[in-house]
């Protein structure tokens, strides 16, 4: 690894695993997940329901419930978070972690003037006067190709639009120039030109600000054309880790390959789709070895006894499979 | 199997007396055809009117206006004492697989009970014939006797398609049947689909927002925006080749999402789908339209065929075209 010469990351996350505590056992959400995000770069999480996406990033800001049990390392620009008091965190949070979430429906109190609520976010985190906080506001507006931003100020949420809506929402988090935005499924509730747009602002917020971004979605076409890196998450977790162009066009673990032939895209004339069998596991009664083995085309003896961690098999790049152990490498498969 | 002219259908917004007559222009004036053993495509973004067609052929909502013969029953309106027969004929498919089935009834009566309602079938010959249909669907048989709780999904998805199935319907309506599902599960869904229509002969009309799926799916597809059908080919000649400005928006939103980056002649368009109560006039797509002129406001552009089969509502498709390869 050049960990010397690379310039200082904005989070390190290190062999990070949640479990939550339940009645009927332990159930594993997140299992030994690592990754490493520089500055302005946006990273997608990505995977399907139960994979444990949203909860890592709950992780990341320290929102998990109670009954949570939070192992490994998150570091913030060095610093340990999972160390850190409830007051340090809520110091943190809103100022420089900050999160989009997918519905922007209920994200904003349906009582209060969008203008109050976006200076609520300023006051409490900033020390800024009233007059720079309205200042900052519409400039932030403008900032989200918001028309007409001094109405918007003074209307509520309810004579805003969804896709308005989460640009207004983006404009606050990011607001502070925070060095990381958490978007989780930020387009999911949104109609697809409006998703477009919303994609189109991101990727201006992290060329204006410099912001890193981590993506949280179950769109690989999302991922695919605004992330420089991805985490493929499958049963809690990370089965592939790579730059996200090399993982579209070389895949190196069989769930992300087959994930991507399971994709109809437009323009191909395949009759039909190749399905992945199966389906997705229970977190609470995962197999041993490897989660995805019972659906794997190339699952061998070794894969339902004990899973490997991940393998380095390029620059910056991992899989979480044996087919890529470095023993065996060469061996016939 | 579908002969739709001149659809219309408006949901009025207050029952109050003297309250102003206000409407939500839900569908206007929307014609097209479905051939037998075809499927067609419904595409369009929230709002567009994609849904309520659905409900118009399954007659779940009356027409305010048109004429619609949906597998040989009339349905402006349906002759009475034929509704029975109608629902043996016309399935549905929908999206959300979880209040589709009734939690408390086993799997039995819920996959069986349009045998049971329409032939009578009951006792030992029905769990014969749902254990078939479940086979059939790809779910082992014991599932006759398990709740539908106890299923994902997917699987929750296929107890709704073999319950469709049960009755042999000529024609049946899928609304966005895939997109409450996983990714990973989605394409098993859709191959069955696919293979069920081709085994049992069936016409489908297939509903959903995502292009590619659809573009996977129909023999040929409409798009619609804001109540109004603005383009409808055959699925190769729309995708290889979208005229009217808003599809080629539509699949530049996709494409951009798509595998691999696309590019080509679309259009990028900003704001926002207007209110349905009350639409821009002339063309509805005008204040979104990067080409609209004074015309589109003034005039409806009726839907007009471009080349064969190809037809599509726009004054100005050719200078775009032109303006756009150039």
């Amino acid at each position: 690894m050049t960990a010397t010469a690379a310039p200082m990351a904005v989070l390190e996350v290190e062999n990070l695993s949640v479990r939550f505590r339940a009645r009927r056992g332990d159930v594993p959400a997140v299992d030994g997940v690592s990754f490493r995000l520089a500055p302005g770069e946006i990273l997608g999480v990505v995977g399907e329901s139960g994979c444990g996406k949203s909860t890592l990033c709950s992780a990341l800001t320290r929102l998990l419930p109670d009954n949570a049990v939070v192992t490994g390392s998150i570091r913030y620009r060095g610093e340990e978070l999972l160390t850190k008091t409830a007051s340090e965190m809520r110091a943190l949070r809103g100022r420089e972690i900050t999160m989009v979430l997918q519905n922007p429906m209920t994200a904003m109190d349906p009582l209060f003037t969008v203008g109050s609520q976006f200076d609520e976010v300023l006051r409490y985190n900033s020390a800024m006067s009233a007059a720079e906080r309205g200042a900052r506001a519409l400039e932030m507006l403008r900032l989200v190709h918001i028309p007409s931003p001094t109405e918007r100020l003074a209307s509520y949420p309810h004579q805003m639009s969804g896709g308005m809506k989460q640009r207004m929402l983006t404009a606050m988090a990011t607001a502070l120039k925070p060095g990381l935005l958490l978007a989780d499924e930020p387009t999911t509730a949104l109609d697809v030109t409006i998703q477009e747009q919303i994609l189109r602002l991101l990727a201006e917020i992290r060329a204006t600000l410099g912001t890193a971004i981590i993506l949280v979605t179950h769109d690989l076409g999302i991922v695919r054309r605004l992330t420089d890196r991805v985490v493929i998450m499958y049963a809690g977790r990370a089965v592939e880790t790579g730059e996200t162009e090399t993982i579209f066009t070389e895949p190196q673990h069989p769930y992300t390959r087959a994930l991507l032939a399971s994709i109809p895209r437009i323009g191909q004339t395949n009759r039909r789709l190749t399905a992945i069998d199966g389906q997705i596991p229970d977190l609470a009664s995962l197999p041993p070895g490897c989660a995805f083995a019972p659906r794997c085309p190339q699952a061998m003896a070794r894969c339902t006894e004990a899973y490997p961690s991940p393998f380095d098999t390029g620059p910056n790049r991992t899989a979480r499979c044996w087919l890529h152990d470095p023993a065996q490498r060469g061996a016939p498969a | 199997m579908v002969t739709a002219e001149g659809l219309v259908k408006h949901f009025p917004l207050s029952r109050r007396p003297f309250a102003e007559k206000r409407v939500v222009h839900a569908v206007d004036d929307v014609g097209f055809t479905v051939g037998a053993g075809e499927t067609f495509g419904l595409v369009g973004e929230s709002g567009c009117g994609k849904t309520t067609i659905g409900k118009l052929l399954l007659y779940l909502e009356p027409l305010t206006g048109g004429r619609l013969d949906v597998a040989g029953h009339s349905l402006s309106p349906l002759a009475s004492g034929t509704e029975r027969a109608f629902r043996r004929d016309v399935q549905a498919v929908f999206q959300d697989p979880y209040g589709a089935l009734n939690p408390r009834h086993r799997v039995l009566d819920v996959v069986g009970e349009p045998l049971t309602v329409q032939h009578g079938v009951r006792g030992a010959a029905l769990r014969e014939q749902v254990q078939e249909l479940l086979r059939i669907v790809g779910l082992p048989t014991r599932a006759v006797d398990q709740y539908p709780h106890e299923f994902s999904g997917g699987m929750r998805q296929r107890l709704a398609i073999a319950r469709a199935i049960s009755v042999r319907p000529k024609f049946m309506v899928l609304d966005e049947p895939v997109s409450a599902l996983d990714v990973s599960i989605r394409a098993q869904v859709l191959n069955l689909l696919r293979d069920l229509q081709e085994e049992l002969g069936l016409t489908y009309l297939f509903i959903a927002h995502d292009l590619a799926v659809v573009e996977f799916m129909s023999d040929r597809v409409g798009v619609m925006y804001l109540g109004r059908m603005v383009e409808l080919a055959d699925a190769a000649q729309l995708y290889r080749r979208p005229l009217h400005p808003y599809t080629r928006a539509l699949l530049r939103a996709a494409q951009a999402t798509d595998l691999p980056r696309g590019g080509r002649d679309t259009v990028a368009i900003e704001g926002e789908v207007p209110s349905p109560i009350n639409p821009p006039s002339g063309c509805r797509f005008r204040t979104r339209c990067p080409f609209a002129q004074a015309r589109c406001a003034a005039e409806v552009p009726a839907l007009t065929e471009v080349e064969e089969g190809h037809r599509i509502a726009c004054h100005f498709h050719a200078e775009i075209e032109a303006k756009l390869t150039a």
